[in-house]
């Protein structure tokens, strides 16, 4: 899985919001305001991933169990697909 | 044919190359005589404009020259993003030298509040532009910029002034105001901001962003319209010069 070009992550004080330009702006219009796990995520997707490394990225970023994880992992590609800006 | 025009756009010279001979009664004011050296260059074909129409209300026809003027300031900013120029959503008004923007969703009254800034301020503030003003980020300070793209009452001036504080503005049965942290403010900043399509500009225009909200002091505020509400946000934006 992997993002649509054009994704954009900007950080101010442990706040990030994802902005979407051209194609993937025209997608999805706005902006998503995330937490550092997720914008983390987000940075990895700009280029292909599987869940599989997206979960290793995690676990060895940050300390969490290999469920917590995925779990995570699931979520976030969940809001992003339902925002209309991964590549299918 | 194709037309050209000088023009001075947030002290860049700009050569535009357009097709409808309106652009040069809509930007007067900002044209320079023959003879002056361009920076830069942009030229408008006629799929910039009609790409314009895409974007905008299916039900309304905008004249061609009105969608030439948005194709025209879509490409200047897109183009002047590494000069560090931005274009910010927002009323921004000169006070005693000084410029302030208010910023708020369309129809909640950013207008309404700079013009009761006028009204009971008088010759003291001074309309910089009442929609589309461009910010400017040099080294030691960030400007703000009359132009052309002044909204529907055509308000504002060829000037500019140090950019001191930004208000986010909404609606309330009485008046309040507070600071916003830097956090707070980021998501109200980013989405007032004019973001280019190419990336390389758009990464450019969120760092200018991101320098707002580290330098320019923000405030949200809540107001009715009355002359109460312009006198708090002039003394709570200005630090409390006396009227």
């Amino acid at each position: 899985m992997k993002l649509l070009s054009g994704v954009l992550v900007s950080e101010v004080d442990g706040e990030y919001v994802a902005v979407t330009l051209g194609k993937a702006g025209k997608k999805f219009n706005g902006m998503i305001r995330m937490n550092g796990t997720a914008a983390f995520l987000v940075r990895l997707l700009q280029s292909e991933q599987t869940e599989e490394s997206l979960v290793a990225a995690l676990t060895e970023t940050y300390e969490v169990s290999r469920e917590e994880a995925l779990q995570n992992v699931r979520l976030v590609a969940e809001k992003l697909r339902a925002a209309g800006i991964m590549e299918e | 044919m194709s037309l050209n025009v000088l023009c001075r756009l947030a002290d860049i010279n700009v050569k535009i190359g357009y097709i409808h001979p309106s652009f040069a009664r809509f930007a007067a004011g900002y044209i320079l005589p023959d003879g002056e050296k361009a920076d830069m260059e942009i030229v408008v074909e006629e799929e910039d404009v009609l790409r314009e129409r895409e974007g905008a209300e299916a039900d309304v026809h905008w004249p061609f020259g009105y969608l030439q003027t948005l194709a025209v300031y879509r490409k200047f900013c897109t183009a002047a993003a590494e000069r560090g120029v931005l274009l910010f959503h927002g009323s921004a008004i000169a006070a005693d030298g000084n410029a302030f923007i208010f910023s708020a969703p369309s129809g909640t009254g950013k207008s309404t509040h700079a013009a009761l800034w006028r009204k009971v301020f008088g010759e003291r503030v001074k309309m910089i532009n009442d929609d589309k003003p461009l910010l400017r980020f040099f080294e030691r300070e960030i400007r703000a910029y009359g132009t052309p793209w002044n909204g529907k009452h055509h308000l504002g001036g060829n000037f500019s002034a140090p950019v001191k504080g930004i208000c986010f503005l909404e609606r309330g049965a009485e008046n309040s105001i507070g600071s916003l942290s830097s956090r707070e403010g980021f998501p109200r900043i980013i989405s007032q901001c004019f973001l280019p399509d190419e990336e390389s500009a758009a990464a450019a225009a969120l760092a200018m962003a991101q320098r707002l909200l580290r330098e320019v002091p923000l405030y949200r505020m809540a107001c009715n319209i009355s002359e109460e509400a312009a006198r708090l946000s002039y003394h709570t934006l200005t630090g409390g010069m006396r009227s």
